[in-house]
């Protein structure tokens, strides 16, 4: 059993990666040309002397709507698919996903806060997604506060969680013309008008992928246990700390911009630990790769299936993840984490 | 020119505009006041889309049904209006970009729509649902003078009025009567506060649901046993397409088979969009509320 | 000066005195046994010099105190192969055994050249070579065990500490470990302090025992002296036959 396969499934992430930002950019409901969409692109690239076949409508679809549509769903999917890689090692759990010290709980709190006791209008302004970031913020502060150590901080976060879930319902129960609204927001979604979303999460998102990512050797040494890990000379607590900082940063931003869109943070890593091993210095940048890749995928399937209208993501990754952890429980035997 | 040609020229153009409706006069380019603020149209729309059911109806009646090319899935009437797969609930900008609208009329201003169709330079009117009678007079207003068409929103209006005070002059007066309007099967009502609550306001009628509301919350979710304590004297259904309720299914739930309401005959069963929305047909809502206020008094 | 020292180490758990003033040494190259009933303290003795739990009294690793010590310092001075070790199942042996450089490799960094020789040079030592791209979960119980010193030995440290080590061995396989042990520690000059239970292999591979009765010392000194049939009995509670077999001694249980 020494097939070294990390090299083709490294490939086959960026391909999988590539392919579905290349669809995500060609299809749409506006039904343009492919070789249009395509021809446009290149009209950007100097020097090639290309021009763009696009109309001016046209043009804004593909660069204003399609190209940061794509660009987010990249960045969110590859921030939840690491923090969830991440969670995965630093609480040797193989069912941590990003949510698991309560952020989905927080955010939603305060998305729902906003939607229901705010100005008219503030769900579409900056107010929403700053409420739901310091939400999600929150909620993992408390519970690192209440819990101490692995399996308590785990408890905690359930705590914090169900705590904050049942003020989320309280609220939409006193505001129920603002249910619709607030479901939508929780449903998930990736949508844009221009670069804002993208700009709001970009900061936090490249800040939790690097600070993940560079403690993908750190990780590894984890899979060893506490006890061994500290006999190694490795401060547990404080990589613990490093790493809980960084995924809530990145994924406390995902939600604020996009909602709660779940499974991606589970099934990805889960993915490449099946393909490529469950070393940490693999499964957190192939995770990246393969994150963004899953996520556009799945945002070209909630436009297209059922156009004009839309599926909210969150219905989409959920459609995959069931039948996905079916297969996992079945042939997770062999691969541990 | 002689004197009797002129005035035979004059009499001609007289003829030809006065017959015509005074659509004429519109003038364009437009400035608009919606709900999202100050929307100018500058040439008169030919490619209408249309999210909302209410601004369907009410477009077609105001004589603009020619200019509008797509409505969305949920506008059923009239059965005449171009329906798409478009969704009033959850809008892609680009499915609508699809249509080259020159003016699209929406209810909901959740997610990116606006932003969106604001950077396609397509002018939005937003219409969300009115919360009294004169705010659905004004939207009709708003969107006969966007399409060309003031004089047609005018009229309707003025003919909707007219017909509504003489429904409610001809109901008769009498004891003091109690409503409960049932949204869905779990008892979720609406308000006095809302656009269907001043319609039984205009009659007199005492709704039960506004003691479980307030600020925020004029839909409230009725207890069972609230709704069987207050014994309103007559319920409206419009949960009857969504849900299919009718005066047989409420008298089978626990308990309801001994309300006055049901025991007289008074539960009405109404077309749900003919009870949600806040357009023209508001005048056919108004009818069915008269007719049950009537059997009631007499 | 001895490679490790304890000088009047007590550990409370939970309020509770697990040990209370023991005092040891161990010198560099030599193998000194902890024995004792369960519960007597041996794994928290361990567990002290390593770091686990914060003792009061000193412990003193080359001299240095060890409260003064930071993380990677005394990992490069004191490797632990705990009872249980955690192999998992999908790394590769020479993964495992690299891991063994975490206390010279940066917070960030990954392995250099000197890391990948030490960790080549520990596979080599422990005749793992040909198992060196086989992950650990295809590897025989042995096998593993060899793995997990050649990780302890890639740490480059200057102390070993074992916990039972033999506990989940066959006769062969434990004897393949001990010899291990043996020869690791006369060649690096190793000091070994290792909680064992099986004192006929005490007496036949340490040179020091020292035995912990309720958390305390109850004898410390050569084998010779410590395992005697009157000792073990008050100390075990159980009855013991110590029987001679030229230099060595053979501890047997006898019917009460």
């Amino acid at each position: 059993m020494t097939a070294r396969r990390t090299p083709t499934v490294a490939a086959a992430a960026v391909a999988f990666l590539a392919a579905a930002v290349v669809a995500g950019l060609l299809v749409g409901p506006a039904g343009l040309p492919a070789g249009d969409v395509a021809q446009a692109f290149a009209a950007k690239v100097p020097l090639l002397g290309v021009h763009s076949p696009l109309g001016p409508t046209e043009s804004t679809i593909v660069f204003d709507l399609r190209l940061p549509r794509v660009a987010l769903g990249a960045l969110v999917g590859a921030t939840l698919a690491v923090a969830g890689g991440a969670y995965q090692g630093v609480f040797r759990n193989p069912l941590a996903d990003p949510y698991l010290l309560g952020i989905a709980a927080g955010s939603g709190l305060g998305a729902t806060l906003v939607i229901a006791y705010g100005p008219p209008g503030s769900s579409t302004s900056m107010l929403l997604p700053a409420v739901a970031f310091a939400g999600g913020v929150t909620s993992v502060v408390l519970t690192y506060l209440v819990g101490r150590g692995t399996t308590s901080l785990i408890l905690a976060g359930v705590t914090v969680a169900a705590f904050f879930t049942a003020l989320e319902t309280f609220v939409q129960q006193q505001r129920s013309e603002s249910i619709r609204d607030i479901y939508a927001w929780l449903l998930g979604q990736l949508e844009t008008s221009g670069w804002t979303e993208v700009a709001i999460i970009a900061p936090y998102a490249i800040v939790a992928l690097v600070t993940l990512v560079a403690h993908r050797r750190v990780l590894d040494v984890l899979r060893l246990g506490d006890d061994e890990a500290a006999a190694l000379g490795v401060d547990v607590g404080r990589v613990r700390l490093a790493v809980i900082v960084a995924a809530t940063l990145g994924t406390a931003a995902a939600v604020a911009v996009s909602g709660l869109i779940g499974f991606v943070g589970i099934i990805v890593p889960h993915a490449i630990r099946m393909l490529a091993g469950g070393s940490y210095r693999v499964l957190l940048p192939l995770s990246v790769v393969a994150g963004a890749g899953f996520l556009v995928f799945a945002d070209l399937l909630a436009r297209t299936v059922l156009s004009p209208a839309e599926l909210p993501i969150g219905v989409v990754t959920a459609f995959f993840g069931a039948p996905f952890f079916a297969v996992v429980l079945r042939t997770t035997r062999v691969v541990g984490a | 020119m002689s004197r009797r040609a002129l005035a035979g020229a004059l009499l001609a153009a007289t003829a030809l505009t006065c017959g015509a409706p005074t659509a004429a006069l519109a003038k364009f380019p437009v400035t608009v006041e919606a709900a999202n603020g100050q929307v100018t149209i500058a040439k008169r729309p030919s490619r209408v889309v249309v999210l909302s059911p209410t601004a369907t109806e009410t477009l077609f009646a105001i004589g603009a049904g020619r200019q509008i090319i797509a409505v969305d899935d949920q506008s059923t009437y009239p059965s005449r209006a171009p329906r798409t797969k478009l969704s009033s609930y959850k809008p892609n900008a680009e499915a609508v970009a699809r249509y080259k609208p020159d003016l699209v009329v929406t209810s909901t201003s959740s997610g990116k729509l606006l932003p969106a169709l604001r950077k396609l330079r397509i002018p939005v009117l937003l219409e969300p649902a009115a919360t009294h009678i004169g705010g659905a007079y004004a939207q009709m207003s708003q969107i006969g003078a966007a399409t060309g068409h003031p004089g047609g929103a005018e009229r309707l209006v003025a003919k909707m009025k007219r017909q509504i005070a003489q429904i409610v002059a001809g109901a008769p007066r009498g004891r003091a009567l109690s409503v409960y309007h049932e949204l869905s099967p779990d008892l979720y009502s609406a308000s006095s506060k809302t656009f269907i609550g001043r319609v039984y306001a205009l009659f007199g009628l005492r709704n039960i649901a506004d003691k479980a509301a307030k600020a925020g919350n004029q839909y409230p979710q009725l207890s069972a046993e609230y709704v069987l304590a207050s014994n309103p004297d007559i319920v409206v259904l419009s949960d009857t397409k969504c849900c299919r309720q009718t005066a047989a299914t409420v008298e089978q739930r626990p308990g309801w088979a001994s309300m006055a309401a049901v025991t007289s005959g008074r539960v009405l069963a109404v077309n749900d969009d003919i009870a949600s929305r806040w357009g023209p047909r508001i005048v056919d809502f108004v009818r069915i509320v008269a007719r049950a206020v009537r059997s009631a008094r007499t | 000066m001895s490679a490790l020292a304890l000088d009047r180490v007590s550990v409370a758990l939970g309020g509770r005195p697990v040990i209370k003033d023991v005092s040891l040494s161990v010198r560099s190259g030599q193998w000194a046994a902890l024995v004792g009933p369960n519960g007597s303290g041996k794994t928290t003795v361990l567990r002290a010099i390593a770091g686990f739990v914060r003792p009061r009294g000193r412990v003193l690793v080359v001299g240095v105190d060890s409260a003064r010590l930071r993380r990677r310092e005394r990992a490069r001075l004191v490797a632990v192969v705990p009872q249980l070790p955690t192999t998992p199942a999908d790394m590769t042996v020479r993964e495992y055994v690299l891991l063994g450089r975490t206390p010279y490799v940066g917070y960030f960094g990954g392995s250099g050249r000197a890391d990948r020789v030490a960790a080549d040079r520990a596979i080599e030592r422990l005749d793992l070579c040909a198992l060196a791209a086989r992950r650990l979960g295809w590897l025989s119980g042995g096998e593993r065990q060899r793995a997990v010193l050649a990780r302890a030995l890639a740490q480059e440290a200057r102390i070993l500490l074992l916990d039972e080590p033999t506990s989940a061995l066959d006769l062969a396989r434990q004897q393949q470990v001990l010899e291990l042990v043996d020869e690791l520690r006369r060649e690096e000059g190793l000091a070994v302090l290792a909680a064992m239970h099986d004192l006929t292999a005490v007496s036949l591979y340490a040179e020091a025992v020292h035995l912990l009765g309720g958390g305390r010392l109850a004898a410390s000194g050569a084998p010779r002296e410590v395992l005697r049939a009157e000792v073990l009995t008050a100390s075990y509670g159980a009855s013991v036959r110590v029987l001679q077999d030229g230099a060595d001694l053979v501890v047997v249980a006898a019917r009460p």
